[in-house]
């Protein structure tokens, strides 16, 4: 693979290692595993996940509220009927993009510098999209028959509306999710052996359990990267098909400023951007406080870049073209969503959003930049904000001005609206706190894979 | 507080013998609570049906009267299992043809009012009804004996023939104060709007603001047809129904509106306009009318009428026997302690003078009443009334018809008439059917014939001549303008959440009122919608918030009455602000007044945020020659395409409305006929606030480019956005092209709502459904699903009754008639603008008006193909040359 690796450097500078320390393949294995078996992250994980399970009390308590009494704790009304929660799942949706692009999509395309990020990118994607379900569940009206949204066979012989974006769209989350999952796990089963094998008492049962008895020989690799790879060529797709299908819940509807047919390139695009800035927010705080410099190097974290400044310009295309399109139309409805995006309540998010997602990425030309991790991260938090931005611009500033002046009326979120945006930090964060505790956050295997490949 | 009828329960421990005693008691009797409570009296007819036992499920219609402004109202009360459910006007009752308005709609929730006052008290303590017996028994024969002198009774103007009888032979020395918030002249004015090609009016909102409102509303719009088109000019210090409706209108102060009917009399107009005024008055002499508001001088507007020649044509003059007392006439009486008896019965003096009334210096004093206020709170007994809808009585409308009055359901809270009250003075009281018997013996026979029906005599009022009267001229400086309420008139509706949650047409405020304000005054200041102002006059000052508004008059504020009561009950008590006290006892229209500023701001709960139509055609408009050049004005059929298949069957029936935008007057009587027939839910003012209320019909008003309502029910689009983006397909099309809500289907996603172009669904964000008001149970159509938490709904067609129709026509083996299914909002609608029916028949009225030129559908463009049609606005207005 190394081969290729060096195909895609043609750099004038000299390439930054994939790999740094000179490590040996016993060396990564010990180091990951000692990560996952002796308590190398200290106080301030306990610290962290103090605060992320008080964050989870306030995603409970929300949910509990917003059960007991209806979705009118939040904000949404008559005019504007999705506000934060859609806004919130589009958003964490998006972030759910990039551990999957990493995993598989750089892997058919043999990009070997994926392979030290993909492990915690895919955690990240799998409790993102955990985190995005939590939405689209609990802001329906009656939420305890969510499956009805399920084809499923049933006594009044009735079938869901498959005219429904919400369909098409329950479905591609659902098998996004569940095929991201089995894609991280099957991935994860090689590790959790090599954990297994280097653990004692209890833990040593359990990761048995959990590595679902491999024993590395010829056969179990031989399976296990045919499996790898059809997988990947499975999930591939559905990194561009998942936030397609999200933006057709929009774009299938006939309002100025959801109706376009830019919206799924245009969405697959700020999906890759936000996933790829959330991994830099991650990875530059995870790899100084966990020192993974060797593994997580600059190299990474410049080809993220990278990929922030495209997919920052494919965005920005996709604002251009509503704007030019809207215009170019003529038409009263799309002239005045025009008129209000830029002069409206919601004006100022919307300079916010131009700012973080088009003009601030541009910083990602100078190599510097790029190579300087905490200027990425802070970058990478704009990013993150532009694009929630972004999508709050789509929900509620196109419904709250449509067709009718009579309906218009602003929309404000409740304490409600954020205590479940809040929580949902809560619930990502102590999963994610419990996922570096107690999996290993670097593909082992591949790692040695790739390591033994460099030396050959 | 016990009930009247439930003496026991405030009488003292309950120990272990008396709650033994009480549930033997109980449950010995428990077999009868299955008995007639909810039923009327057996004495009552229906007015469809022949007397019969109450089949469950079937519906009998009662006709009765209800008082408004003194005069009588034909209605028909709709009663399932005996209970009422549905109020509308009488269709052949000259007050109301059938039509009605929001208040009317709504009374049935004052009936059920669980805040109703229930128990007799006396000096705030409870009391028992044989308590009082006893003690009027006892000063009985002195009264009698005085035959009423120091009794003075207080009353709204009431035209009871049988009341007035009952007063003036067992009574006749008593004073009989007829106190109103807003006195009509004593001259009463008959107008005969469809003999008037030119109606002029100067501050009178006779649409909206008029005791016979109802009626002219449809003799107006029987001129509102663009084939025989009357035309309208309307001069009004604020925005009214009527100055919406008019074809010119132009904001004058009263003191201008005065200045030009001098000068229409003096042949000296001002400007083109009004030359071209008055030479249209000239040319239709005789068939034009001049209408004069409070701020003009009733006789300057007699003498234009009589110079114009319409006196016996477009307007006659009749007398009050008995012209509305003051206020001040009561205030007088009371400080001189010439009170022994004061006998109140619905009204509330004490209120409507700004609680400037001493009624503790009154001997002994007697309220009745059906809903607690002001005036009980200081009376010495307190005696629970019956409502109107429970009451024997008699009632003359405003042309003069009689008609009686029949309880359609047993008191609910027990309680007295004003007759057996005034009765009980001086003698022990026969029922009120009695009298109300004994004074129409010479009906005889047709007893029954004029009960089952309503009307009792045709006969009008006594035409008579001209009578001048004071005027008081209002000051040119700033002026308060008092207006009531439009829904809740001087205050007595404050309790009825139904016309609370009402927006007002105008203002589209809901739950509050506000000082209406000249919006270019109210900018250069720097005020905008809720900021407060500190309003000053000889009486009283109060700081309330304003509303901004074009069509105010620079220097006159706007202020509405009926608000801001303290003893109104659960939901009217507290809300907005009070106004009277700026007047005290004293009925004016106008008062000068000094205004200050205030730092204090209030969010106004309003249901419509934005008023102008932002340059897109909603609102269709043509003048009368354009259409008289081109009947199609400007309308072009939209698009027909689609990427889905057509419908390959035809359905048999294709069931559709027009609403006619000449005739709307903006009104919202649909509105509150929607809801209720269809149960809609009250959500209270903070779920108003958030944009939540549950109306299914709206009537938007516009203020620019120029004022106009339009009514927004569901379209029924046949191409309908909503239902191709319901995942569950709990939205979709039945056979005959309704577009249905299928309510145990919805899991709510809202994406029909987001999806809609007209935002006409409502979601249910909460439970509206208000499980703990007992009472209002009883006012549900059972016909209608209670639509629970987290579910969309919005209009049907009042698809209960499409069904009933076909169930009806399947059974007699026919087909369904056109205008046998009314919808609520149509019955309702006082001018007829809304026409319901099969568009698929070609004899139909709804496809005669869906295939006239000026017929359009809102947003057509969009290619939503919508059900729900309009007609153009055509106004008579001609192009500006």
């Amino acid at each position: 693979m190394s081969s290729k690796v060096d195909k895609v450097e043609r750099h004038s500078h000299p390439p930054d290692p994939v790999v740094g320390g000179g490590l040996s393949g016993a060396d990564v294995v010990d180091d990951i595993s000692a990560h996952v078996l002796t308590d190398r992250l200290g106080q301030i994980w306990w610290v962290a996940l103090g605060c992320s399970l008080l964050l989870l009390t306030v995603f409970a308590i929300s949910v509990a509220v917003l059960l007991w009494k209806g979705v009118g704790v939040w904000g949404i009304h008559d005019t504007v009927g999705w506000g934060l929660a859609i806004t919130n799942f589009v958003w964490w949706i998006g972030i759910g993009h990039a551990g999957t692009f990493i995993s598989a999509f750089l892997l058919l395309m043999s990009q070997g510098w994926r392979t030290s990020i993909n492990r915690f990118a895919e955690g990240m994607t799998l409790l993102a999209v955990a985190c995005a379900g939590v939405f689209p569940l609990l802001h329906l009206g009656r939420p305890w028959l969510f499956y009805w949204l399920m084809p499923y066979p049933n006594r009044m012989a009735l079938w869901p509306q498959w005219r429904s974006p919400l369909i098409w769209d329950f479905v591609a989350v659902s098998t996004y999710g569940s095929v991201s999952l089995l894609f991280w796990y099957l991935g994860l089963v090689p590790d959790l052996a090599a954990v297994r094998d280097r653990a004692t008492g209890r833990k040593k049962k359990v990761y048995a359990l959990l590595c679902l008895g491999w024993r590395g020989s010829a056969y179990h690799w031989s399976y296990h990267q045919r499996a790898y790879l059809i997988l990947a060529a499975l999930a591939t797709p559905l990194v561009v098909s998942v936030h397609s299908i999200v933006s057709l819940d929009f774009s299938v509807a006939i309002l100025p400023g959801w109706h376009s047919t830019i919206f799924p390139p245009y969405f697959v695009a700020g999906a890759i951007l936000s996933g790829f800035a959330m991994v830099i927010t991650l990875a530059v705080p995870l790899r100084a406080w966990m020192k993974l410099e060797n593994y997580i190097t600059l190299k990474h974290l410049e080809n993220s870049a990278k990929l922030m400044l495209i997919t920052s310009f494919i965005v920005t295309y996709g604002y251009a073209s509503e704007i030019f399109f809207g215009w170019w139309s003529g038409e009263v409805f799309h002239m005045a969503h025009l008129k209000h995006l830029f002069t409206g309540a919601y004006s100022p998010l919307w300079f916010v959003v131009l700012l973080c997602n088009s003009i601030l990425p541009q910083l990602l030309w100078w190599r510097k930049f790029r190579t300087s991790p905490w200027a990425l991260f802070w970058l990478s938090l704009a990013v993150n904000v532009g694009m929630w931005g972004e999508r709050y611009i789509i929900v509620v500033g196109t419904l709250y001005k449509d067709y009718l002046p009579s309906a218009w009326r602003l929309y404000h979120a409740t304490i409600w609206d954020w205590g479940l945006f809040l929580g949902t930090f809560g619930l990502f964060g102590s999963l994610f706190l419990l996922f570096i505790r107690y999996v290993p956050v670097i593909s082992i295997h591949e790692m040695v894979e790739l390591i033994k490949e460099d030396k050959e | 507080m016990p009930p009247i009828d439930r003496p026991w329960e405030n009488t003292g421990q309950m120990g272990r013998r008396r709650f033994l005693k009480l549930m033997s008691t109980s449950m010995a009797l428990l077999g009868l609570s299955g008995c007639a409570r909810f039923r009327p009296p057996s004495e009552a007819l229906p007015y469809v049906r022949p007397p019969s036992e109450v089949m469950p499920g079937e519906r009998d219609f009662y006709a009765t009267t209800l008082p408004f402004r003194g005069y009588g109202r034909g209605v028909v009360v709709e009663c399932v299992m005996g209970r009422p459910v549905k109020v509308d006007g009488h269709p052949d009752h000259p007050s109301t043809l059938g039509g009605s308005d929001a208040a009317l709609q709504a009374c049935l929730l004052e009936l059920y009012d669980p805040d109703r006052s229930q128990t007799v008290t006396h000096s705030g303590k409870t009391a028992s009804i044989s308590q009082l017996e006893a003690f009027l028994k006892e000063h009985r024969p002195r009264i009698a004996r005085r035959r009423g002198e120091g009794v003075h009774i207080v009353s709204p103007p009431l035209h009871s023939p049988s009341l007035e009888k009952l007063i003036e032979s067992t009574l006749p020395r008593a004073t009989w104060h007829r106190v109103e918030a807003f006195p009509e002249s004593p001259v009463r004015h008959h107008y005969r709007l469809e003999q008037a090609d030119l109606i002029v009016t100067l501050g009178l909102d006779f649409l909206g603001n008029h005791p016979n409102s109802l009626r002219l509303a449809r003799d107006f719009a029987k001129r509102r047809n663009p084939e025989n088109m009357s035309q309208i000019w309307s001069y009004d210090c604020q925005p009214t129904l009527t100055t919406v409706a008019a074809d010119h209108h132009k904001t004058l102060t009263p003191h201008q509106q005065q200045a030009l009917l001098q000068r229409f009399l003096d042949d000296e107009p001002e400007g083109d306009e009004e030359s071209r005024l008055l030479s249209l008055l000239q040319q239709k002499r005789g068939r034009c009318l001049v209408m004069g508001g409070p701020g003009v001088n009733s006789s300057t507007v007699h003498q234009l009428n009589e110079k114009f020649d319409n006196l016996g044509k477009t307007v006659t003059y009749s007398l009050h026997n008995r012209p509305t007392t003051s206020l001040k006439d009561l205030r007088v009486a009371l400080d001189w302690g010439k009170v022994e008896w004061l006998i109140t019965f619905d009204c509330d003096p004490c209120y409507l003078s700004g609680d400037t009334l001493p009624l503790e210096k009154a001997a002994n004093s007697i309220h009745l009443n059906h809903r607690p206020n002001l005036t009980a709170g200081k009376s010495d007994w307190v005696v629970p009334g019956l409502h109107p809808l429970e009451r024997w009585g008699d009632l003359r409308s405003f042309d003069g018809t009689t008609s009686l009055a029949q309880p359609v359901i047993e008191p609910l809270a027990g309680g007295w008439s004003p007759y057996k009250l005034l009765g009980s003075l001086t003698g022990a009281a026969i029922s009120d059917l009695d009298y109300v018997k004994s004074y129409w013996t010479n009906l005889g026979k047709n007893w029954s014939q004029a009960l089952s029906t309503g009307i009792v005599a045709q006969q009008g009022f006594l035409e008579s001549a001209f009578v001048e009267t004071e005027f008081a001229q209002p000051q040119n400086g700033q002026q308060l303008a008092f207006r009531p309420d439009p829904y809740l008139y001087d205050g007595r509706h404050t309790n009825n959440p139904w016309l609370l949650e009402l927006p007002r047409p105008v203002t589209r405020l809901a739950w509050n009122n506000a000082v209406i304000v000249n919006q270019d005054w109210a900018e250069d200041k720097g005020y905008s919608n809720g900021d407060h102002i500190l309003l000053k006059t000889q009486q009283g000052q109060l700081e309330a918030p304003v509303y901004l508004s074009k069509d105010q008059a620079l220097g006159v504020f706007g202020v509405s009455v009926g608000w801001g009561q303290e003893q109104a009950g659960r939901f009217g008590s507290g809300r907005g602000y009070n106004a009277y006290p700026l007047r005290g006892a004293n009925e004016a229209y106008f008062l000068s007044v000094e205004i200050e500023k205030s730092a204090d701001h209030t969010d106004l709960i309003s249901t419509q945020h934005q008023q102008k139509m932002e340059g897109r055609d909603l609102v269709r408009r043509g003048t009368l020659k354009q259409w008289e050049d081109d009947p199609h004005l400007d309308i072009e059929p939209p698009p027909q395409e689609s990427l889905y298949p057509e419908e390959q069957e035809t359905p048999q029936r294709r069931w559709g409305m027009v609403i006619d935008l000449t005739k709307c007057i903006g009104c919202n009587a649909c509105t509150a006929a929607c809801g209720a027939e269809n149960n809609l839910a009250v959500v209270g003012p903070e779920q108003t606030a958030k944009g939540r209320a549950m109306h299914w019909l709206r009537v938007d008003h516009y203020v620019e480019p120029e004022s106009a309502f339009q009514p927004v029910p569901c379209m029924h689009c046949e191409n309908a956005p909503c239902e191709q983006v319901c995942p569950v397909e709990a939205t979709l099309h039945n056979k005959e092209g309704l577009n249905q809500m299928v309510y145990n289907r919805c899991v709510g996603t809202r994406y029909c709502l987001n999806n809609c172009p007209y935002k006409v669904r409502r979601f249910n964000f909460l439970d509206y459904t208000h499980p703990d008001i007992d009472e209002w149970d009883n006012v549900r159509n059972p016909e209608v699903t209670v639509r629970s938490r987290g579910v969309m709904e919005k209009c049907t067609y009042c698809v209960q009754r499409i069904e009933a129709a076909d169930i009806r026509s399947r059974i007699e083996e026919r087909e369904i008639e056109d205008g046998e299914v009314v919808t609520a909002c149509q019955a309702a609608c006082p001018t007829r603008a809304i026409v319901f029916g099969d568009l698929n028949d070609p004899q139909s009225e709804v496809a005669r008006q869906a295939a006239l030129p000026h017929n359009y559908g809102l947003l057509a463009e969009l290619n939503t193909r919508p059900r729900t049609t309009y007609l153009a606005r055509i106004s008579h207005q001609e192009s500006q040359a």
